[in-house]
This record gives C-alpha cells, sequence and structure tokens, in this order.
C-alpha cells in the first residue's frame, strides 16, 4: 500500500478515497483509464444500438421474430463482454492492492468445461474450442475467479489465432495434488524472451490487437492467490498456456 | 491553476476499484432488464407496455453507463493534459430544452425547474458544457431528499459572462470543504453513489473555457455555479 498522505488523512475520509503521494503507478493512470474507458465503451455502443433499435421499431411494429432475437442476443453478448471487463478489472485492482482473497470449494473440471463450453462454443465463432478432460477431476478452487481464468486465457488465445483454427483446453492430473490445465492456440506464439513479461501489466505484444492487457496479469493473480502457477511456452505449432490449481482433498 | 501541478493524486488501484463498482450497478441493472425481455418474449408473456418499461430501463441504464464513461474519458484527457475544447455559440434555451428532457426521462418523479433569462447565448463546446451540466444535476439529485425540487438557472453575469447555477435542497457540504469538492476522488458522503470524478471533470471543463466553478451552502441546500464565457 502506498505511503498516505497525511492531510487527507485528517479528513476522515474511508481509505479507498484518500489521495497518495504521486508514485510510478499513477503516472500510467491516464493512459488506462483512457484506454479503459475506449475499451467499455465499444460493447456498451453496441448494446445501446440494438435495444435503440428494439425500441423503436417495435414501436413502429416493424419487428420480426428473428430480427427481435438477434437484437436481444447482440445486446445481451455485449453487456457480457462488458461485465467480464468489469470482473477484470476489478481482480486487477484488487490484486493491485494486495486485497485479492479466494474462497474455495471443490468444483468437477467437467462442470468447469461445460460452462465455458456454452460461452465459446457457439458456431459463428472465428475460432473452435475444444475441451477435452479424461477423467473426472476436482479441483479445489473459486469457482467465480477460476472461470475467469478460463476465460481470459481463451480469450487471449482467440486473439492471437489465426480465424478457423482450433484452440484446445485440456486438464489433467499432473501430480497426487496438483491438476493442471492447458490452452493451447495455433497462433504465431510469442518472443521467446517475453515469457515472463505477458503475465504483467499492460504489456501488450501485438500493437493494434485490442485489449486492456489485464487479462493475464488478472489470471496470474488468480493462479498464485490458489497457490498455483501459470506460464507460457512455445510448441511446435503456436503458444501454449499452462496453469495448475491444487486437487479437492 | 493548472490540473498538473497538484499533489491529489488517486492511489490507481483504488480508483479503478471505485469506478467499476459504480459501472457494474447500472449495467447489472441493463443486464436484467434486457434479459427479462428475451425470456418473456420466448414465453409470451410481455405485453406492449411492459416491454416498453423493460427497454427504457434498459436503455436509461446504458445512457448512465455511457455518462460514466464520457466522465472517465475527459478525467483521463484532463490528467495527461490533453484536454482540447472547440467552443462555439450555443443558445441556453437549447441546451436546458434537452437537459430537461434528460431530466425527465432520467428521474421522472423528481421536481425540477429550468429557469433562464430569455435570449442566452454562451460559447463553448456543446459535447463538454453538457456533460459539466449533466454532471452537476447528477451530483444535486444524489444529494437531495427524493421529494426536494432542484432548480436549474441562468442568468447573465456581466457584458462577457454567464453564470449557471445547480442548487438542491439538500444538506449542504461541511463549509470547508467548498475547495475540496472539486478534486479528484473526494466525496464527502459515504455511501452515495459517484465516482467523483464528474466535479472534478465539471472543473476542468470550465477552466479549460477560461471559465470558473465554486460551491456554495445556501438556506435550503447546496448551489453549483459555473461561469462562462457569452457569446
Amino acid at each position: 500500500m502506498l505511503p498516505l498522505n497525511g492531510k487527507a488523512q485528517d479528513k476522515g475520509l474511508p481509505e479507498a478515497y484518500v489521495q497518495a503521494e504521486p508514485n510510478e503507478d499513477v503516472a500510467v493512470a491516464p493512459a488506462f483509464l483512457s484506454l479503459m474507458a475506449h475499451e467499455l465503451g465499444q460493447p456498451l455502443a453496441a448494446a445501446l444500438g440494438s435495444t435503440y433499435t428494439l425500441k423503436e421499431r417495435t414501436a413502429s411494429n416493424e419487428l420480426d421474430d428473428t430480427t427481435r432475437e438477434h437484437l436481444y442476443d447482440t445486446a445481451i453478448r455485449n453487456l457480457e463482454q462488458l461485465q467480464a471487463l468489469l470482473d477484470s478489472l476489478r481482480v486487477f485492482s484488487e490484486a493491485e492492492a494486495g486485497k485479492l482473497r479466494v474462497t474455495t470449494t471443490p468444483i468437477g473440471v467437467a462442470r468447469l468445461f461445460r460452462d465455458a463450453e456454452e460461452d465459446f462454443g457457439t458456431p459463428s465463432s472465428r475460432t473452435q474450442v475444444s475441451f477435452v478432460c479424461e477423467q473426472e477431476l476436482l479441483a479445489q478452487v473459486d469457482l467465480m475467479l477460476f472461470r475467469q481464468v478460463l476465460t481470459n486465457i481463451i480469450n487471449n488465445a482467440a486473439k492471437f489465432s489465426p480465424g478457423g483454427s482450433l484452440i484446445s483446453v485440456e486438464a489433467h492430473m499432473s501430480n497426487e495434488d496438483t491438476i493442471t490445465f492447458t490452452v493451447s492456440d495455433q497462433g504465431e506464439g510469442f518472443p521467446p524472451d517475453e515469457a515472463e513479461r505477458i503475465f504483467g501489466k499492460s504489456v501488450r505484444l501485438q500493437p493494434g490487437k485490442k485489449g486492456l492487457g489485464v487479462g493475464l496479469f488478472v489470471a496470474k493473480a488468480i493462479v498464485e492467490a490458489h497457490g498455483g502457477r501459470i506460464w507460457a511456452e512455445n510448441t511446435s505449432r503456436g503458444a501454449r498456456f499452462s496453469f495448475t490449481v491444487p486437487v479437492a482433498a | 491553476m493548472s490540473v498538473r501541478e497538484e499533489k491529489d493524486v488517486v492511489v490507481l488501484p483504488a480508483f479503478v476499484s471505485l469506478m467499476t463498482h459504480e459501472l457494474a450497478q447500472p449495467l447489472a441493472a441493463a443486464l436484467g432488464s434486457t434479459y427479462t425481455l428475451k425470456e418473456q418474449k420466448d414465453s409470451g408473456q410481455l405485453d406492449e407496455a411492459t416491454r416498453d418499461l423493460l427497454c427504457n430501463t434498459t436503455i436509461r441504464n446504458l445512457e448512465q453507463l455511457q455518462s460514466l464513461l464520457d466522465n472517465l474519458r475527459i478525467f483521463s484527457e484532463a490528467e495527461a493534459g490533453i484536454l482540447r475544447v472547440h467552443p462555439s455559440p450555443v443558445s441556453i434555451d437549447d441546451l436546458f430544452r434537452d437537459a430537461e428532457d434528460d431530466f425527465t426521462s432520467l428521474w421522472p418523479h423528481r421536481r425540477v425547474a429550468f429557469l433562464r433569462e430569455p435570449g442566452l447565448q454562451v460559447e463553448v463546446d456543446i459535447t463538454l458544457f453538457r456533460q459539466v451540466l449533466t454532471n452537476l444535476i447528477n451530483n444535486a439529485v444524489k444529494f437531495s431528499p427524493t421529494d426536494s425540487l432542484v432548480r436549474i438557472e441562468a442568468r447573465r453575469a456581466s457584458d462577457d459572462e454567464v453564470v449557471i447555477a445547480v442548487a438542491d435542497e439538500g444538506e449542504g457540504f461541511p463549509p470547508k470543504e467548498a475547495e475540496h469538492i472539486f478534486e479528484r476522488a473526494v466525496r464527502l458522503h459515504e455511501g452515495k453513489k459517484g465516482m467523483g470524478v464528474g466535479l472534478f471533470v465539471s472543473r476542468a471543463i470550465a477552466e479549460s473555457h477560461g471559465g470558473r466553478i465554486w460551491a456554495e451552502n445556501t438556506d435550503s441546500g447546496a448551489r453549483f455555479s459555473v461561469a462562462v464565457p457569452a457569446a
């Protein structure tokens, strides 16, 4: 935690609102916040657009069921994307403040994969995602947080994969107390000396690819809060991200 | 006073956390009403009026989200010292008419009065100045009882200045905070929502127009005034 400004403390403001001395983190704030506004603004504009259309066309009775369904789905998809971004930002700020806490319960990997399959398995997706878990595994994880790890790593793979390629997600017991998940893509991989740095804040290897750059940072923070590890390697076909979590006792 | 010289810099994680919290509320509301629209449509249970209501709820919440993001964008531009204004003559009549429409759609049950001398014109960046008005009105609504009146008033203060004041019937603020209210992330009323950047952003906009912004307590509540060049 940063040293608090004494004057601000005297005002009796809650800690979160208290002002601090400038430091390096703060210097990146405007750029980060501007990126954040931009990233959140895109799905919001899309959701608003389809809702306006719904309202106007409903009023003039111009909507058939298929179109209406499509507009609802567009709005919902974009709002859920917005929500996922906010979730990542929340974990980001908690991790930064050293306040990330996990509440773990035994969770079936098959269930995790079924949920993820619903999110990523739509036929219209640019890339295909396959989920393989050969035996029934029980992981000891914080469900809400761990879902974010899967989502962020798969999103990252999707972002750097060519259209029509396959992303494969697998889970196996790597030893008696550890489950290892791997997410492999068929993209270009990353520069070898970046393997550590890609989990840092706001490192974006391909300028022009969109994203806040907090996804991998957040994934790492969550995995480590579970006592696990996360790493990235290049394979002969693309990049592979691996992370471990404890087996449920 | 330049924004860049001050030392009241916010801790980034706390700020981001505050912001995500603020954004999450209208988002959850918008998602909720859209899910309902979709599900009820499938089961054929929605009449026209209910559908319209849900649509309006969604739109209202999304527009609120958009306004929060606009503040965020202006905030980061002001922080980076790259906030640019493009002033042109704007009629107060037009400005108030739009603001009144927004107000009645956002808070149909709140009382509001828009008062102005006829024919006033200001020289402002219309997009940015609308944001000032939105922020001051949001602030007034937030910090006053639901059955009270919000008064928005425009008058010519001198040959070259127009003052717009937003007065509420809330509790006011501690007098010694009058200066600090416009600083980043100061929130005087714990538990009231608001990103704490609305007033800061309003000041940045007012000053970038060569104008001023200030806050006073009145007999009945708080009054926020902004002075900008007359056209």
